[in-house]
């Protein structure tokens, strides 16, 4: 049972060792960034999240749309209970299986094939789940051979590869992706968006940040656009798109 | 198989002024019981990291052992004459306490890293904090079994038969690392936040090997020094550890001050850890 219900939750950030005397109040509007204000004692806090209120169920493929800095990532991170907000109440039920980072759990010097057991380790699995799963997972990243060298020498596509093969593989009921399935070729784009389909049809939860709206078209039903941390609309992804294009004065066909 | 599909795993994700500080101890309490669910993570992470360290090195973790008995023979004979005690009962009191030494020093150096070495880790995974202290623990404990290895080689060498007290070894390493456990996420919590705290451990910890009679004897210091001897609680948990290894049983002194210290140790950690450490993702 997936399930994700944000109520109202803002999250600031301290950011020591960090005293404003340079930074001028600039009266231009700014397009990239959280909010900065001014805490105790001259600290800067960053307002990365506020007041985002969000209610996402079993089957929900959630785009989320935003300039850099918009609080995508954090608000990633706040469902992957990385992050406890601040003010508000986050509540996640069910499993989830985080890939925010392609380099996580992944040891350079170990082989691909050891890679399969950390990373599944640390993503919940057990030995002998991964040990049944192991082959499914190599096959899925068509590295083959490779499996056997250690992980410097992988081209970066190819660790992607590795990356998103174990992280699909783990029984989860919720997944997150960071702008990562873009790293592969078009064959794996491909294997990948099937991989996320047949995923999104067990009735699981996806929620998937990109600048690719290819990619976010292709796999999502619902969007959110953030803004400077706070929800500008949530509701039918070409709706969103279509504002978020609007908003960025390009157009939404593009990319 | 995780605990984070139950309800009660959403306790902790409340508002933070709501919670009263008892749930949050409970949480830490829950913290350290999940921990243990996830021994095939840093069971294999701790491992992983013995074998790290001797990477491409033929005998690999074996140099732990080589380098102890590269202590006892040099050490051991140099000290063994200048405090004129006889090499085979000098040799095993050096070997026995150096080996534990070695233990309780990486608990607490490696302790403070607990969560700064993990950093990418705890960006990006939810798993307890808890996992981090129990891997370093891990690591410790097959590193101190391949020292062991030397210990063996002294007791057939100088004909010691530590039984039947050196079963309480047992007892003994389990109360140390139940005090490695809170001196790991209270010092690590620390140096995650004041990275300057980190620095100075290694330098106390290096001043601390010499005023522990691991080199020299307890019984060898008398009047004033006496303090560097009862007032340092390196002692009590080295006699812990090496009385037994040595076939004597450990006082009652020794006994009563380790619980005494693993309890006041606990009960500072506890609430502190509960109320900050929902910010090491922040701060790391």
């Amino acid at each position: 049972m997936a399930l994700i219900k944000l109520e109202n939750i803002s999250l600031e950030f301290p950011v020591q060792a960090w005293k404003s005397d340079r930074r001028r109040s600039s009266k231009d509007e700014r397009h990239i960034g959280g909010q900065l204000s001014s805490g105790q004692s001259g600290h800067m806090v960053v307002r990365a999240l506020d007041q985002v209120s969000l209610m996402l169920g079993a089957g929900d493929r959630l785009a989320l749309l935003g300039h850099n800095g918009a609080g995508k990532t954090t608000l990633l991170r706040v469902m992957a209970k990385l992050y406890a907000p601040t003010h508000g109440r986050a509540t996640i039920q069910g499993r989830v299986a985080p890939l925010l980072n392609l380099g996580f759990g992944m040891d350079m010097d170990s082989t691909g094939y050891d890679n399969i057991f950390i990373r599944g380790l640390f993503l919940g699995m057990s030995k002998a789940e991964l040990k049944k799963k192991a082959d499914a997972i190599a096959e899925f990243s068509e590295l083959g051979d490779f499996l056997d060298l250690p992980m410097r020498t992988y081209s970066s596509g190819m660790r992607a590869r590795l990356a998103f093969a174990i992280s699909t593989h783990v029984e989860t009921d919720i997944l997150l992706l960071d702008e990562v399935v873009a790293t592969g070729d078009a064959r794996f784009l491909k294997k990948a968006n099937e991989k996320l389909e047949t995923f999104a049809q067990e009735s699981k939860l996806l929620v998937l940040a990109s600048h690719s709206n290819k990619v976010l078209r292709d796999l999502c039903n619902k969007a959110v656009l953030l803004e400077h941390g706070r929800i500008k609309a949530f509701g039918d992804l070409e709706e969103v798109i279509e504002q978020y294009s609007a908003a960025a004065g390009v157009d939404s066909r593009d990319g | 198989m995780l605990q984070v599909d139950s309800p009660s795993a959403d306790d902790g994700f409340k508002d933070a002024k709501s919670r009263t500080v008892g749930s949050q101890v409970l949480e830490v309490l829950r913290e350290v019981r999940d921990g243990w669910r996830w021994r095939e993570l840093w069971m294999t992470l701790g491992w992983r990291e013995v074998q790290m360290r001797h990477r491409r090195s033929e005998i690999g973790p074996f140099w732990n052992t080589l380098s102890l008995a590269f202590v006892a023979i040099c050490i051991g004979g140099l000290y063994g004459g200048i405090m004129s005690r006889p090499t085979s009962d000098y040799i095993p009191h050096l070997v026995t306490g150096y080996m534990t030494w070695a233990f309780l020093q990486a608990l607490v150096i490696e302790g403070k890293d607990a969560f700064v070495s993990n950093a990418a880790a705890i960006r990006e995974i939810a798993v307890p904090g808890t996992v981090y202290v129990y891997k370093l623990l891990w690591k410790n404990l097959i590193i101190l079994g391949f020292n062991s290895l030397v210990y063996i080689g002294v007791l057939v060498l100088y004909q010691v038969s530590p039984f039947p007290a050196v079963f309480l070894v047992v007892p003994a390493l389990a109360l140390v690392l139940f005090n490695g456990i809170w001196v790991s996420l209270l010092l690590g919590l620390i140096n995650v936040r004041y990275r300057d705290f980190g620095q100075l451990i290694p330098n106390a910890m290096r001043l601390a090997f010499f005023v522990t009679p691991i080199l020299w004897y307890p019984d060898s210091v008398s009047g004033l020094r006496a303090i560097f001897v009862y007032l340092n609680p390196f002692y009590y948990f080295i006699e812990l550890v090496r009385a037994p290894l040595l076939g004597q049983v450990p006082g009652a002194l020794i006994w009563t001050v380790a619980s005494g210290i693993t309890l006041v140790g606990w009960g500072i950690t506890l609430p502190i850890y509960a109320h900050w450490r929902r910010r090491i993702a922040f701060w790391i």
